[in-house]
């Protein structure tokens, strides 16, 4: 397999973003541990919004930590995003609710439970298809791409 | 049709499940960092039928989690099939434990000695384990609990 350079492993990774429905969502259990969950998402460019139930150990333990490692589904082509988490009401932002809706096919503020968004502003993103683009995984570090 | 007929019983969630994990090379694992956040990565691994034999390099972020919370949270093979293991972890050293480094050569496809960089075993005994394909699965979702499968 021939590798990629970080140009082309930007391009493959945010159009994964794009055409993906779901991420692999790790956070930070109370005790140390960590949780791992799918979430469906929005991407919106530079972050990724999320949905889940107010009360579920995923939020609680995003909204305690104010981080987020997640990833997209396939391990062949891996594509991990890292990122600060906020937290925001369905009701407060009714442009983002409608696009979140639209991506993901359901609609967070029609639940019987109270959900929220969990909105991960994308600082770091690696990206490899084998063993051997180890090296080099981090596309970028900090908020900036590596190849900018 | 009725929505019913999508949902599977406990026991065939578990054979195919199984089925999954045999037939698996990646897995997602889900660790605690020390500064409280949580790590992520996909690793190889070899199911020997009742465990999850990850391969990681010696030092790595999950290597050294691992260690120090001894649990971990793993999942396989994609968001619309999960199944995702959880339980306690053990270190094995790779010349500990000969027949693991041939098993795991033979599932992941390559020799962790040949590596250039030394590579440790983690091996997670799953005490709960969740299969779901779709949300009318999620309410049933817990097919293994304190150790034991449901449809025992």
């Amino acid at each position: 397999m021939t590798l990629r350079t970080a140009s082309q492993r930007r391009r493959d990774a945010l159009d994964a973003l794009r055409r993906g429905d779901d991420v692999w969502v790790a956070s930070p259990n109370g005790d140390r541990t960590a949780h791992l969950i799918a979430l469906s998402y929005l991407w919106h460019g530079t972050r990724l919004t999320m949905a889940t139930p107010l009360a579920s150990k995923t939020a609680r333990n995003l909204m305690r930590a104010g981080w987020a490692r997640v990833a997209l589904a396939s391990t062949r082509d891996v594509v991990i995003v890292e990122g600060a988490i906020t937290t925001t009401a369905i009701d407060a932002n009714g442009t983002l609710r409608r696009a979140h809706a639209e991506a993901t096919g359901f609609d967070a503020g029609a639940e019987p439970e109270e959900y929220a968004f969990l909105q991960l502003a994308v600082s770091r993103m690696e990206a490899w298809r084998d063993v051997e683009e180890l090296k080099g995984r981090a596309i970028m570090r900090h908020g900036r791409w590596v190849d900018d | 049709m009725s929505t019913q007929s999508t949902i599977r019983t406990a026991s065939e969630r578990r054979a195919e499940s199984l089925e999954e994990l045999q037939r698996g090379r990646h897995v997602w694992v889900a660790s605690g960092n020390e500064n409280g956040t949580a790590h992520l990565i996909a690793l190889s691994y070899f199911w020997d039928g009742e465990r999850l034999n990850v391969a990681t390099r010696v030092g790595s972020k999950t290597a050294r989690n691992l260690e120090r919370t001894k649990w971990a949270r793993m999942s396989l093979p994609s968001t619309e099939n999960s199944v995702v293991l959880e339980g306690p972890v053990e270190r094995i050293a790779l010349d500990a434990d000969a027949g693991l480094m041939a098993a795991h050569k033979a599932a992941a496809g390559f020799d962790v000695r040949e590596l250039p960089e030394p590579y440790v075993f983690f091996r997670l005994t799953p005490v709960q384990v969740l299969a779901m394909r779709s949300p009318d699965e999620e309410p049933d979702r817990v097919i293994m609990r304190n150790g034991r499968w449901l449809d025992d």
